[in-house]
Formats: structure tokens, sequence, C-alpha cells
């Protein structure tokens, strides 16, 4: 279980470029629950990712991974138990490596790494009928660098690689924004599966809202560093883009309420 | 294919030519509701170059005639090629489609109004109004209920509840909820409005979706209110106005005015649907059943962040608007002094003083002349697409104030207001 306590982080603290990022977040996620974090630019919702992947130390709060407190652990440590995928298909894989390379790379991730032979060939086979599964032509393939991968086919791999060890946290970033929408379908689907058939504990960020309204169990929306809403149960299965796009523009219009329009409000609603 | 159109007095002729086959059905079905949402009830298509027609192309003819027949207006093919006429008598369409049109040019008006209006004025430069005596002499009366001012700082209570009942011939707004009693609405009172036996309600709390109820039977629509006003009688007068051309601007003020001119009265109630051309107005995020945390007022910055929303700019444009509200010249005085909490200037430093709530429908064109009042709000709800009710009024900010809202042409009823009552719970 992932368990976020009242974290916070501003950048740039004390300059004119001060962000205060995160203003608070609490947050518990149950083990196997898939949660969808959506937000307007600056909502903090990919530095709550961020905070917890450790790309940076949070300022005040905690964050507990499976009973384990990794608030001052850097990032390289928590990969052991956290799997992510990024927004740039060209991070996260080695290109100039092949994909068998890559995915050895990936089994030994967050453990020492010898000079032994990386993948037995038992578990080359194993990981050749899970690309195979993938359905992307890609299992005879494997000596081919990454480099020679379209956008997708690279993202398809990425998650398979952060999934392998079946970390206790996969960690999503917008991980199909920068696809065409066939493959960005087809990221979707794998991602889904690979979730399911792992329960693998995962949050994930997007910006696209049909993605938010039909994935996962839970959705948490961000508004300016904090937890504005948190949909569970049949609240989530029932949402549509609609709903979502309708609570965003709710947003949208609480921030234009300002003073004057306070003042004119005042003086015309009964 | 090609689609040209020309306007003659009432009549629009559309010209098509080329193949109406199922590429090309779905153009022409928008070129057709585009002419009716411009408010044109008479189409006659001219299909002398049209080459050759599908089912498509028929299925968009059958479609367009029949949504003139449901708004009284007429839709039928003038002239034809061989080609058309062949498979429009082979279809057995003949009687419908290719039938000698009922409106000839020249004699567009007086076959489909079975009601000349009493008068019609050019009120200002691109507007024109006609009213028409529906039922002359009648006058309405008010009772205000509850106390509107206790809205910013209080916590309403199950004592200030009342059950009211808005049966046909009724109308009226203010805050309220559907529900048994006081306790069962307690989290659900916002705006409200009821006119024509129905009323509708912008809920708070966790429902965002606007309810109605509609007079059937023996069940009479019937509202939990806090506060607000509900008038009783027949309205006397229809007003039927429409915006000519963009120099021609129907705000909610000007609209007022000029059925207040039009009813020759100081004080009237009104009801009107019309065409949006965006909306300015706010509703209540939270039921006032409990008072504001910090001991400051509930409108006050930035606290009404969390009690009411607004439009920043016109919103719901191209839609069809029930509007209900009273309207005053001057600050309500003398015999209509219990109004005076409920109403507010319409524009700055003017003398029009008024309330309005508008429930927002999607577009529908509407019928020409004279209409039924209950008739056309049931036939609103028909469709069940409620998407809003909310508190109209007027960002009078400069430079990021939104303004009024706008309509583009509509019906209203009005009716003075000979008696006023209340101040009562």
């Amino acid at each position: 279980m992932l368990d976020i306590q009242q974290i916070a982080k501003t950048f740039h603290a004390g300059t004119p470029n001060e962000v205060r990022a995160l203003r608070g977040v609490d947050l518990k996620i149950e083990p196997g629950s898939f949660v969808i974090l959506i937000g307007t630019n600056g909502s903090g919702k990919s530095t709550l990712l961020n905070a917890v992947a450790g790309s940076f130390l949070v300022d005040t709060g905690r964050l507990k991974l499976n009973g384990r407190e990794i608030t001052r652990w850097p990032e390289h440590r928590r990969a052991q138990f956290i799997g992510r995928v990024f927004q740039n298909p060209f991070t996260g894989t080695a290109p100039s490596m092949t994909i068998a390379e890559n995915l050895a790379l990936a089994a030994k991730r967050g453990r020492t790494r010898g000079l032994g032979w990386a993948l037995s060939s038992s578990t080359k086979n194993d990981l050749r009928e899970r690309i195979r599964a993938m359905g992307l032509g890609l299992e005879d393939r494997l000596d081919n660098a990454i480099g020679s991968l379209s956008g997708g086919q690279r993202q398809s791999l990425t998650l398979l690689m952060a999934g392998l060890l079946k970390p206790d946290l996969l960690l999503l970033d917008e991980h199909t924004a920068a696809l065409d929408p066939k493959s960005a379908d087809q990221v979707i689907r794998l991602t889904e599966e690979f979730i399911r058939r792992d329960r693998l504990t995962t949050l994930m960020v997007t910006h696209s809202m049909h993605q938010a309204a039909h994935l996962g169990d839970r959705l948490i929306m961000m508004v300016r560093g904090r937890v504005h809403h948190d949909f569970q149960g049949a609240e989530k299965r029932r949402l549509t883009p609609e709903n979502l796009l309708a609570r965003f523009e709710e947003v949208r219009r609480a921030d234009q309420l300002d003073e004057t329009a306070a003042e004119m409000l005042g003086r015309q609603y009964v | 294919m090609q689609i040209t159109s020309e306007t003659n007095g009432d009549l629009l002729e559309i010209r098509v030519s080329g193949r109406l086959d199922n590429e090309w059905a779905g153009s022409l079905s928008a070129a057709i509701d585009e002419a009716v949402r411009l408010g044109s009830h008479s189409v006659v298509l001219d299909l002398v170059g049209v080459s050759y027609i599908s089912s498509a192309g028929i299925g968009a003819l059958v479609r367009s005639y029949k949504q003139f027949q449901a708004i009284r207006g007429s839709f039928a093919i003038g002239t034809a090629s061989p080609e058309v006429t062949e498979v429009i008598r082979l279809t057995g369409l003949t009687k419908m489609l290719l039938s000698e049109p009922v409106h000839r040019r020249g004699s567009t008006t007086s076959t489909h109004s079975t009601m000349q209006p009493s008068f019609r004025v050019s009120a200002q430069a691109g507007m024109t109004y006609e009213s028409y005596d529906v039922r002359p002499g009648s006058t309405l009366t008010c009772e205000t209920i509850g106390d509107a001012a206790a809205l910013p700082r209080e916590a309403y209570r199950a004592e200030q509840c009342r059950s009211i009942e808005f049966p046909c011939a009724t109308m009226g707004l203010g805050l309220g909820a559907f529900g048994r009693d006081f306790g069962d609405s307690a989290n659900r009172f916002g705006e409200f409005l009821a006119v024509g036996g129905a009323a509708a309600q912008q809920p708070t709390g966790s429902a965002s979706k606007p309810d109605f109820q509609r007079q059937v039977g023996d069940f009479v629509p019937n509202v939990q209110m806090l506060y607000g006003l509900k008038c009783a009688g027949e309205f006397p007068q229809l007003i039927r106005f429409e915006r000519l051309d963009d120099e021609g601007r129907l705000t909610l003020s000007s609209l007022a005015d000029q059925f207040l001119t039009l009813a020759d009265t100081d004080l009237a109630a009104m009801v009107f649907v019309a065409e949006s051309a965006g909306l300015i107005g706010a509703t209540l995020q939270r039921s006032p059943t409990s008072a504001n945390e910090a001991e400051s007022s509930k409108l006050s910055h930035p606290e009404i962040r969390r009690w009411l929303s607004f439009t920043p700019e016109r919103a719901f444009p191209h839609t069809l608007a029930l509007v209900v509200g009273v309207a005053s010249r001057g600050a309500p005085s003398g015999r209509a002094k219990p109004l005076a909490p409920l109403l507010r200037p319409l524009t700055p430093r003017s003398e029009l003083h008024g309330h309005f709530h508008a429930a927002v429908f999607s577009y529908r064109p509407f019928k020409k002349r004279k209409l039924e009042l209950n008739e056309t709000v049931a036939a609103l709800l028909e469709n069940e697409d409620l998407q809003a009710v909310l508190h109209l009024l007027h960002d009078d900010r400069e430079i990021t104030g939104g303004g009024e809202s706008e309509f583009v042409r509509g019906a209203c009823w009005v009716g003075p207001i000979a008696n006023v009552s209340g101040g009562s719970y």
C-alpha cells in the first residue's frame, strides 16, 4: 500500500519564481488499485508522481510504501519497488541496445548487475512469449536496437519492462500523450492487461478525459497542489468524460470569481 | 453538389443541383436545419438541377418534412427534374413532397396565422415586436414568500420553509427544492422556477443535474420554498419578438423594458421562451441550510467561491431558455413594497428592477404566431433535456464583466400585477 501523508513541495522557495506545487496531499492507495490522476496544467499531478518516485525529496510530509518509510530514500533506491513509464517514448529505454538487452537490464533493475549472462535461455523464452502476447510482432526482433522501433512499440516495451518485476507500485506519467491515437489505444489496452493480470498497484497521470473516465477504479482530481475530488466506487464507475469536463469548468469558474465578481454578485444575487 | 438559398419574404427557397445521395443528404439536412434555426417556417425546394436522388436523399426530405410539420410550417418541393419526380412517384411520396406547396410566393402569411397581432412595433433598429391580446383585461396577483435577506448570513431552518403548489395559471421563482418536507430537501435547496403547470429546479450538493416536475392528472408540482414569489392568474398578452440583424440587441433589460411598455404597466409578471444568444447568471452551489463557517457573509470573497457559481462569460448560446420573472419600473414601493427584497436593478443606475430565473433546454424551433403557454412549457419538458436552472443577472463590471443575457427571438407572456401580498412565512 502507498501511504502519502501531508506532503508539500515548494520549488524556488523565496524567489519570485516560487511555485507551491504540492500543498499538503494526503492519499492512501490500497494494494491492487488502479488510480487515475487528472488536473489542469500546474495542478501538481506530475509533481505528485515525481515525489513518490523520488525525483526530489519533499519539504514536509511522509511517504510509505508497503510499510517501508521511503520519504528520504533517493530515486534509485525506490526504483527496486517502483516501475515507471514516462510521456516521452525515448525515456526509459537505452536506444542503442537491443530489445533483449534492454529487457535484461530491466530484469535486474534495482539489483546489483554483475558480468554474468544477463538472461538465461528459459527467461529469454519466457520474455519472447510475453512479447508475442503483446501482439506487436516484436518477438522475432529481439536483437534489433530499440532505437529502430516506433514510439508506440517503444512505449509498449517500456511498459512491459516497468511491470516485469511486478513492482509494488507502477507509475505512468501521461505515457500515451506523445503517441498517435492508434498507438495510444494499443498502449492503453496493454496497460489495462498488464495491470489486471498482475494486480499492479498503479498511479496513472493523464490529460485524456476519455481515459480518465473509462480506466481505473479510482480517480483523483487535483487543483492547485491539493486533492480537489476523490472519485471512488460507484461514483467513479458512473463518471463520463462530460462529467469530468463539467467539474473542470466549475473549477475554472471558481477561479474567475475574484473580488470584483464577488462585489457584483453580492449586489445582485437574491 | 451545390446548395444555394434565397429568402423571399417569409419563404425560403433552397436550390440544389448535382447528386442527392448519402454523401450529400447530410449537407442538405444541415442547410434546412439552419434555415429553421434562423426562423424560416416555409421552405420550397428547387430540385431541377438534381440528376439523381438516392434513398438517403429521400430520407432527408421526409425528415425535414416532418420537422416542418412539427412546427406547423410548410415544406415542399416546388420544381424537380424528371428523375427526381419519378423516384418520388415510385416511392409513393408524391402527395407528401410534391403536392402544390401551400404557401406560394406573396401569400405566405395569410394561411397559417390564426390571429392577427393587435399591433406590431419596430421598437428600435434591428428588432420587431408583435403583440397579441390573448385574454384581454386579465391581471395577476403576486405573493412573496420567506425572507430573502437572510441568505448571506443565516442558515435556513425548517420553520422558514413552506410547501407551495404551482398548478397551471401560476408562476413562481426563488430558492426551493423538490421533496416531502424541509428535512428531505435540506441538502438540495437551489434556484427554481415554475410556470404553466411545471417546475424546474437546480439542486445544490452532490446532484448537479437539474430536476423537474410536471402537472399530470391530479399531480400538481410542489416546491419546498425557502423564499421567492408566486404569481397567480392568466396572462392577457403574448408578445413575439425577434432580432432582425446583428445591430439589434435583445438584452434581458431591453426586453423587460419593452414588455412593460407593451403591457402598459409599471409592474408585470413575465414568462418568455427564447433562443439564447448567451446567458449570464449564477447558481447556488451549496444548500443555504448551513451558515458560513467563517462569521462573514456567504456572498463575500473568498467564501463566495464555495457558495455561488457564476458564468464569467456568456454561457448556453444556441439553447432555448424558459425565463420566468417579475419586472418593475422603479424600485418597488407602495402596493408593490413586499417585492422590494426580491428585486434588483437590471442595469446599473437604471430605474428598471427585476428578478429572473431561466431554465435552459437544447435548442429546437418553436411554432409560429400564436402559442399556448401550458402547451409550450409541456413541449419543452417532453424531451427531458433540461440543462440548467440559473438566476440571471447583469455582470456590469467594467472591462471584465460579461454583460447581460441576450436573446435572438422568442415569445413572451406578460401581465400586469394588480395586487401584491406577502412578507409572511
